[in-house]
């Protein structure tokens, strides 16, 4: 746990220095959240700030510094780090990720994986997804837990943000998640997320390892955004080396829109 | 059903843009570069059209590898 009035007493005394970096800024009511987590914890010297919480089993770390050239003022608050191997994401434009992630590198922390943002006015779609109703259905709460089943076995969660069950719920219960099913196996899913009123963000796509390649992929994609073609905007994050991930993303008419993120772990 | 696996080599050849590729019947996306979800989809509508069947989504599932395609236009064609 810890004093929000503190953190922000802290981060508005190193906004002296005009080179404060601060990577990936999390929203006042998420602070606020984490503050009351018993698993968060803030420390702080004289030229680093350093967040520490857990997320849905995540040891994640969020920071600021005086300046980059700072990062070994990092390194010391990490010594006393209440756990680890600690995740961060530095979220930027190429040049200022990779600026950020070298002087992470110096005090110890090693490349995990890298994510390209990517964005669509409009996405090409087959002309007829709905007739794969029988296959492909909008998912019901009674399918979290085989969805939350399928996450488990199929996603990184060092690199992909799980959701907590309650979100999963929150998403179903919005109708912007859809899944497969091979029998009474769930073997694919997706789940979308709004971002506003105006754009469908592509949070979650996960198939099965034995269904790879099966095309099960596509066609499920293809269907959760057919009940939300008429969006103005479309964005996801994909892994810079899942060629065929990109490959999909490309043919859907997405393309890289300029946002990195780059994750660092610390063990 | 060699006949069949000789019958969708161009097809593989041609979407994999690789002349020097030779199918066998247990070859799998685990041994062609590229084929993924993506190329599945396309290798399939070729097959679709070349073939003249229908393939369902129920049984791309179970589209393992070269001999499972050539086993399902043996299974459709007759």
């Amino acid at each position: 746990m810890f004093s929000t009035e503190e953190l922000f007493a802290q981060v508005n005394r190193l906004k002296q220095s005009r080179s404060l970096v601060v990577n990936n800024f999390l929203p006042v009511s998420e602070l606020n959240r984490l503050a009351a987590e018993e698993a968060s914890a803030l420390r702080y010297n004289e030229k680093a700030i350093a967040l520490f919480c857990e997320d849905n089993g995540v040891n994640r770390l969020h920071f600021y510094l005086a300046s980059l050239s700072d990062a070994s003022a990092l390194d010391e608050l990490l010594t006393d780090a209440p756990y680890k191997p600690l995740v961060v994401d530095c979220i930027g434009k190429q040049e200022q990720v990779e600026l950020l992630s070298d002087a992470l590198t110096g005090i110890g922390f090693e490349l995990y994986a890298r994510f390209s943002r990517w964005r669509s006015k409009e996405m090409r779609l087959f002309s007829e997804p709905m007739l794969y109703e029988g296959m492909f259905e909008t998912s019901r709460p009674e399918d979290a837990r085989l969805l939350m089943d399928l996450f488990e076995r199929t996603f990184d969660p060092f690199d992909a943000h799980f959701p907590t069950r309650e979100r999963l719920l929150a998403d179903i219960e919005d109708q912007l998640v859809f899944h497969a099913r091979d029998g009474e196996e769930i073997v694919a899913a997706v789940c979308l997320e709004k971002i506003g009123r105006r754009e469908i963000y592509l949070f979650l796509d996960a198939v099965e390892e034995n269904h790879r390649s099966s095309g099960v992929g596509v066609l499920l994609l293809q269907y959760a955004l057919w009940h939300y073609r008429d969006y103005p905007s479309y964005m996801t994050w994909t892994n810079d080396t899942n060629k065929a991930s990109n490959r999909m993303h490309k043919a859907l008419g997405m393309s890289y829109d300029g946002l990195k993120d780059t994750i660092m772990i610390y063990r | 059903m060699e006949e069949r696996i000789e019958g969708l080599q161009e097809i593989f050849r041609d979407v994999f843009d690789d002349e020097t590729l030779v199918l066998r019947a247990d070859m799998g996306p685990d041994d062609v570069e590229d084929w993924d979800s993506l190329a599945q989809m396309e290798l399939l509508a070729i097959i679709a059209q070349t073939y003249n069947i229908q393939i369902a989504p129920e049984e791309m599932l179970g589209l393992k590898t070269v001999g499972d395609i050539a086993a399902l236009i043996e299974r459709k064609r007759g």
